[in-house]
């Protein structure tokens, strides 16, 4: 009897395993083989996730001082890139065992850095931050290969095209600059101010998170659309660019009022845009199909989604969250737990199956 | 009929025509032309009159990324911290201008007080929480407009910039009456209708007013004085106004002193403060929303907090530059501080159990830091102080001892500030 392989079908989206965390947890990465998970912690420490192991806890390694904001596999698959709001990133071997930097930047962005990417030819490595430039390393050893220099806001995505030598950063009045690194020359721009919005003396939105779809024919740029309000009130929307001739495509948000961002989008090469939402009323993650304006399905989370992963043949996916799943939730003032201690919260990571499995 | 309102002491009281002499001989000094504004602040320099500078982050700056940071610990967010010009002080990576500083100015960083949401904390905050005697507080402003008066600029004593509209905001003065209200710059630009139609020529304008007056003191014969003197006042105000109307032109100032206030509206909105201040309004306050962050905090501490260090550092140097510092009370401060716990909204809600404020100038011993919270920064840690005790700092910094100064409420004596507490002494001077 011939072996069916298994299908992608966002319909069928189920969670299948959740591991807690005493701390939040933020970029996510599976491993080559899809056998582990790797997480990054507000704690600044590296966690590591068995899947092999159905009973696995979270493993965690020293790694980071900052928020571990960023964390790209290599195309090679066997190094893990990890950077932190304070500017610092580590190039790691995986290993099933004790984990120690290859190599490390000490300082790359002096003000949050809040990206990571590396080109699909696996040569260079880029940062974005605050400080408004973009950097580009070399993947092999983290020299400093080009400072691009031009954006006027806040730095928060980048992302790399698969020519070899271009990538693109989006900030935070929703400008997206086109940039060759070997000449640090700007190409282009692409105009997502969609997800930008002022309010009063605060510039609220910007680019929070890109990705290419496979082919590298259109660029999804993702975040809000402001309301008149601070504190991330908005539209989760993902803006769809033409990559050939730079025309916005489409704008694509959610069905119902979900209110907050999208702070981490991807493309699956079964083709749906996915993008996930940040709310304390829980995470949400929405499945669009390019081209439609409203998402054919949506997984809900009883906690914030923060990032997430697919695995390489693209049936699971792993978001990290924050928040805690027993209930907690923010609020003002003094909120003592039962122990009278004034708890932070905890973090997870939930594992989800993306695919029919064939019977 | 004796006035509810008034101050007994006779340097306090304030007749209409007293007023409006005031007004025009500090209009004939000619404070609008900016010359003689150095002249008239020079003046005061020597006479040593108090003033304040109140900004307010309406909303609630969080603690832990400005005044006392906690990097790398379990509330500590994405920042780091640095060091000050104090040794072994450190504040938030974001103000690194006020690190500078922080030898020229002062920090509580155990405030706690008694309200955790807006709606209650607001007033009662600007009004330094006084015991309840079943009266409405004035805001510090206005307060200090009684306590104050206008001295010799013949300007309102009270003035306030702030983002969206402006106006005249008498709910600010509570059991004072109306006319210790603040004059409120919306969006910093002067009240409308500031210039008169050329029509209406400077004797036009004196019979009109003459009309006006005898009209206004028929009315205000048979009835409640409180209104009709505040529509009085705010009209001598307006009318005082309209001479200076080049020093309330946002189109006046100086490019490059708004670009070294960080070129942002709230540091434009802190040059006209600085102006103010200069021209010698006793109270200028300067609101700056957008802090009540529930959700992305970060980015929007990221966004708004080097506004505030870049503008409160220039507004130091600029006032110390002018001989102006030594006898300006310079107060930074919210309604509380922000949780440490990191919601699900990557925000922070409301925190009154400990949280930082700033203070400078007039009074105030510079490079103070005073109390410490614990090493998450969830709770203080030792004394803490309510913000009573901010008041009775702020008035003995500015030379009004609260234990001997007391409102008169149509004979009904009332505290200036919270009668069970006292000033901060590591502060004072």
């Amino acid at each position: 009897m011939p072996v069916l392989a298994p299908t992608f079908d966002p319909t069928v989206t189920k969670e299948e395993r959740v591991v807690e965390n005493d701390r939040q947890l933020l970029s996510v990465q599976f491993s080559a083989d899809g056998q582990f998970v790797f997480a990054g912690g507000y704690d600044g420490r590296l966690y590591r996730w068995n899947l092999a192991d159905a009973d696995a806890k979270l493993v965690g390694f020293d790694a980071h001082k900052g928020w571990v904001e960023g964390m790209v596999l290599h195309p090679d698959g066997k190094r893990l890139l990890t950077a932190d709001s304070w500017g610092q990133v580590h190039c790691w071997t995986i290993s099933d065992g004790e984990m120690k930097p290859d190599w490390t930047i000490e300082q790359t962005n002096s003000s949050w850095l809040h990206e990571l990417a590396v080109s699909p030819d696996g040569k260079f490595l880029a940062t974005c931050g605050n400080d408004r430039i973009v950097r580009v390393f070399s993947a092999a050893d983290g020299q400093l290969v080009r400072e691009l220099k031009g954006h006027e806001h806040h730095v928060h995505s980048v992302a790399f095209y698969n020519d070899g030598d271009s990538l693109v950063s989006g900030d935070l009045r929703g400008i997206v600059k086109h940039w060759k690194v070997p000449d640090g020359n700007l190409i282009r721009e692409f105009d997502a101010g969609k997800l930008y919005k002022p309010y009063y003396q605060y510039h609220q939105g910007g680019v929070r998170c890109m990705t290419f779809d496979d082919e590298f024919k259109t660029l999804y740029c993702a975040g809000f659309e402001g309301k008149n309000a601070n504190q991330a009130q908005g539209t989760p929307t993902v803006v769809a660019f033409n990559w050939e001739g730079g025309k916005q495509q489409i704008i694509m948000t959610p069905k119902d009022s979900y209110t907050g961002p999208i702070l981490h989008v991807a493309y699956h090469s079964a083709g749906y845009v996915i993008g996930a939402g940040s709310s304390e009323a829980g995470g949400m993650l929405w499945f669009w199909k390019p081209g439609e304006e409203k998402e054919s399905h949506k997984v809900k989370n009883v906690t914030s989604f923060r990032g997430f992963a697919i695995n390489a043949d693209g049936t699971r996916l792993v978001a990290t969250t924050f928040g805690d799943r027993g209930g907690q939730r923010g609020g003002n003032g003094r909120r003592l737990n039962k122990e009278g201690e004034y708890p932070g919260f905890a973090g997870s990571m939930v594992l989800y199956s993306l695919t029919e499995q064939p019977a | 009929m004796k006035h509810p309102f008034a101050c007994r002491s006779a340097e306090h009281g304030i007749s209409r025509r007293g007023v409006m002499q005031t007004l025009l001989g500090g209009a004939a000094a000619g404070v609008g032309m900016p010359g003689m504004l150095e002249h008239a602040f020079a003046d005061r320099v020597k006479q040593q009159r108090k003033q304040i500078l109140f900004v307010w982050l309406d909303g609630a700056m969080s603690q832990l990324e400005s005044w006392d940071p906690k990097p790398g610990t379990q509330f500590g967010g994405p920042f780091r911290d640095i060091q000050t010009a104090l040794p072994g002080v450190r504040v938030s990576e974001l103000m690194p201008n006020m690190a500078n500083r922080l030898d020229r100015f002062s920090v509580v960083r155990s405030m706690h007080t008694q309200f955790e949401d807006h709606s209650r904390a607001v007033k009662p905050i600007q009004r330094g929480d006084p015991k309840n005697r079943g009266v409405t507080y004035p805001f510090f402003g206005s307060a200090i407009a009684k306590l104050l008066g206008s001295g010799d600029s013949g300007l309102p004593p009270y003035m306030h910039i702030k983002p969206g509209s402006g106006g005249f905001m008498y709910q600010d003065a509570g059991f004072l009456g109306a006319r210790y209200g603040a004059l409120a710059l919306g969006d910093g630009k002067p009240p409308a209708n500031l210039i008169p139609p050329k029509e209406i020529t400077p004797e036009v304008n004196a019979a009109r007013l003459s009309l006006r007056d005898r009209l206004n003191r028929r009315f205000a014969e048979r009835r409640v004085p409180d209104l009709s003197n505040a529509y009085n006042y705010t009209y001598e105000i307006s009318q005082q106004m309209m001479k200076h109307s080049d020093l309330f032109d946002p189109s006046r100032l100086d490019a490059k002193d708004i670009q070294r206030y960080g070129g942002s509206e709230f540091g434009t909105h802190m040059v006209q403060a600085r102006r103010l201040l200069e021209a010698g309004v006793t109270f200028v306050k300067v609101t700056m929303y957008r802090w009540d962050t529930h959700g992305d905090n970060f980015n929007c501490h990221q966004d708004g907090v080097p506004q505030v260090d870049t503008a409160l550092a220039a507004m130091i140097d600029d006032l110390i530059e002018r001989g102006l510092y030594d006898h300006t009370l310079v107060v930074v401060m919210s309604e509380f501080g922000r949780t440490p716990k990191i919601n699900g909204r990557i925000g922070r809600d409301h925190w009154p159990e400990c949280w930082s404020m700033g203070m400078g100038g007039a009074g105030i011993k510079p490079g103070v830091i005073v109390g410490k919270t614990n090493d998450k920064g969830s709770f203080n840690d030792g004394k803490e102080y309510d913000v009573g005790h901010l008041f009775h700092t702020f008035f003995r910094a500015i030379g009004i001892d609260p234990a001997k100064t007391e409102y008169d409420n149509n004979g009904q004596p009332l505290p200036i500030a919270h009668d069970d507490h006292h000033p901060i002494e590591e502060l004072l001077a």
